[in-house]
């Protein structure tokens, strides 16, 4: 009401209040933005799904294209029967990390939330693999704990190589699918403490905008911290729960050890243009399809203060 | 009586335990997590720095675990020599400098339109820029090569065929694609920078701005001389991590610098190229020593970055939130 009065005194000469004039130059902002956006993001991006029925041949002065049809969809996604196979495997295992990222990140921040002494050194070290980590130095990094182990006996990584644990579940009586899924994850926990840093620190910096005032009503009712936990915390980071879902989805997938991006390079190594837009193309298309299956699904779940 | 009294006493004091078992529980699960967890983290960086100086004569003797008995540079000599380092660290730096100060320029503008201008399309804008998010370069990557293989932006090309006679440049295995890209709010995870700042701008109060504006100031004087000093802390996290990420870019730069190294592509085939330039003749623990040493090298950069700046860093994602 208020604002409206305001809008209407100060009215200008072409017709348009203060704080549209002043919207406006919301474009000057953007401006580099969007001819980006425009040259270097939807351009290209069409450009790539209108050559997917093309095949390229670089030449001197640019690029030749000739029709071709369904022809090299055909040849990358159904005489390879290998690259559907692939393209599911891929997804699974993106997958299983994520939700593994996303359950291990939760307890590693629930033990950083409260004080303690070291809190500020353990928090300071969980940025370390934000910073120095990637793909490519993460096999390097890898190359170390197994020379070490090779050189010194004692091994830091035998604790995680699972034959001895296959074993003993397999003898347990579980089925083979079940220990091979357990297995697997014990053999990538060292690349998945490695990847959730962020979402480490995504999880605390979320507990800690927990209004205070909700414990202390959980304790004037008497809620056991466990209560607490479920009643209060968790709903308050289901948010960053999707957010961290999303995230690690994204960051699996253009990992540069991922086989199907291995895969794509090697198409596009071989100048095969066509055929590597096409299989990137297919991927994408898996992958949002998951992306926006876990954005729906959760963020529906997801609780947010303000609607 | 006297019997009854201890048994009471008993039981007050196996409450108080009962009481205080959780906690010294939760102390023990905590210690025994993050330790295990920091040591995974910590355990290759102390590895590496311990073998990198470690000498020959240390190699073959099994009491040397940790602690080196001969110190020595000679193992970064031998990797100098083998690699064109300097090259490399020059053209990764230059890429990697010059992307973190254009990208945090250009996304802190866009950040702040999002942020506090409602302009027509906004939504539709802001739908974009997610996608930008999640869209992988994959896709348009081949694209993009073309693109700067023949680079002829519309205007400037006729420029171009004046001065060098072809209507197109190009700029494959030069800086400028990355510049140009970070130039335009399109370098790598420019879309979560973007994010990172409308937040951040979100969370400051309008009243600066009001004031600014009732003392005759307009948009882009307020932006620069009001808004930009109170994000500072905004302005550190992520010319922080765009000068990481783009130092450990491996996809774009092995795509548009097939025949130079950075320092992303280089480390990735270290492996291969010290077993060449050795010949495939040297003990496999002498070429380990030598990886270890390169890669110590490589990283040095980043390593200073945290070093620097780590508190900020942590602290500014914990409170200004990538996330809302």
């Amino acid at each position: 009401m208020k604002s409206n009065l305001g809008k209407r005194c100060v009215r200008t000469l072409f017709g348009k209040t203060v704080e549209q004039r002043r919207d406006s130059m919301g474009y000057v902002f953007l401006l580099p933005w969007l001819i980006g956006l425009v040259s270097f993001f939807i351009l290209p991006f069409f450009e790539a799904m209108y050559q997917m029925f093309y095949s390229m041949t670089l030449g001197e002065n640019g690029v030749q294209y000739t029709y071709v049809g369904g022809k090299v969809f055909k040849e990358v996604l159904w005489e390879n029967s290998n690259h559907i196979r692939m393209l599911l495997a891929s997804i699974g295992n993106t997958l299983r990390d994520a939700l593994l990222i996303v359950i291990f990140s939760l307890i590693v921040a629930i033990l950083l939330n409260k004080p303690f002494r070291g809190r500020g050194f353990c928090r300071a070290l969980m940025a370390l693999p934000i910073i120095v980590s990637s793909g490519v130095l993460m096999q390097v990094l890898k190359g170390d704990l197994l020379l070490s182990s090779v050189e010194s006996g004692a091994a830091a990584n035998t604790v995680f190589q699972g034959a001895v644990i296959e074993d003993a579940l397999l003898k347990m009586g579980l089925s083979v699918t079940v220990v091979n899924f357990i297995s697997n994850s014990v053999s990538t926990i060292l690349d998945l403490i490695w990847q959730s840093g962020i979402q480490i620190l995504l999880f605390v910096g979320g507990m800690q905008a927990i209004p205070s005032t909700y414990y202390e009503v959980c304790g004037v009712e008497g809620a056991s911290p466990w209560q607490s936990f479920w009643r209060v915390t968790f709903p308050m980071l289901t948010p960053f729960l999707v957010l961290n879902m999303v995230y690690a989805v994204i960051d699996s997938f253009t990992m540069p050890e991922n086989k199907v991006i291995v895969e794509i390079n090697e198409y596009f190594h071989n100048v095969l243009y066509s055929q590597a837009t096409v299989l990137s193309m297919a991927y994408f298309v898996l992958v949002s399809i998951i992306v926006g299956a876990i954005a729906l699904i959760f963020s529906r779940r997801a609780f947010y203060i303000e609607k | 009586m006297i019997a009854q009294n201890s048994s009471v006493e008993r039981n007050r004091r196996l409450g108080i335990f009962a009481k205080k078992l959780p906690g010294m529980l939760l102390t023990v699960f905590r210690f025994v997590v993050l330790f295990g967890l920091i040591f995974m983290i910590i355990y290759p960086f102390i590895f590496m720095f311990v073998t990198a100086f470690r000498s020959e004569v240390d190699l073959n003797d099994p009491s040397v675990v940790w602690i080196t008995r001969h110190y020595t540079l000679d193992n970064f000599k031998r990797f100098l020599g083998m690699v064109n380092f300097p090259d490399m660290m020059i053209f990764t730096m230059v890429i990697s400098l010059s992307c973190a100060v254009l990208q945090t320029f250009v996304c802190a503008l866009a950040g702040y339109a999002f942020a506090r201008f409602k302009f027509r399309g906004r939504n539709f804008l802001f739908v974009l820029l997610l996608f930008t998010i999640i869209v992988p370069e994959q896709t348009f990557i081949m694209q993009l090569f073309l693109k700067f293989r023949f680079f002829s932006p519309p205007g400037i090309s006729l420029l171009f065929k004046l001065f060098t006679g072809k209507s197109s440049l190009n700029l494959l295995n030069t800086p400028f694609p990355f510049i140009i890209q970070s130039m335009f709010g399109m370098g790598i995870r420019s879309g979560l920078f973007i994010y990172i700042f409308r937040q951040f701008f979100r969370s400051l109060p309008s009243e600066l701005e009001n004031a600014a504006c009732i003392d005759g100031s307009n948009a882009l004087h307020t932006y620069f001389t009001v808004m930009v000093p109170n994000a500072i802390p905004a302005f550190v996290t992520v010319s922080m991590l765009s000068f990481v990420w783009n130092w450990n870019d491996y996809l774009s730069q092995s795509f548009l610098n097939m025949s130079r190294h950075s320092v992303a592509t280089f480390l990735y085939s270290i492996h291969g190229t010290i077993s060449v330039a050795t010949q495939n003749m040297e003990d496999p623990t002498v070429m380990y020593i030598l990886i270890q040493s390169g890669t110590l090298l490589c990283i040095a950069p980043l390593i200073f970055v945290f070093l620097f700046g780590q508190r900020y860093f942590t602290e500014s994602v914990e409170r200004t939130g990538i996330v809302g």
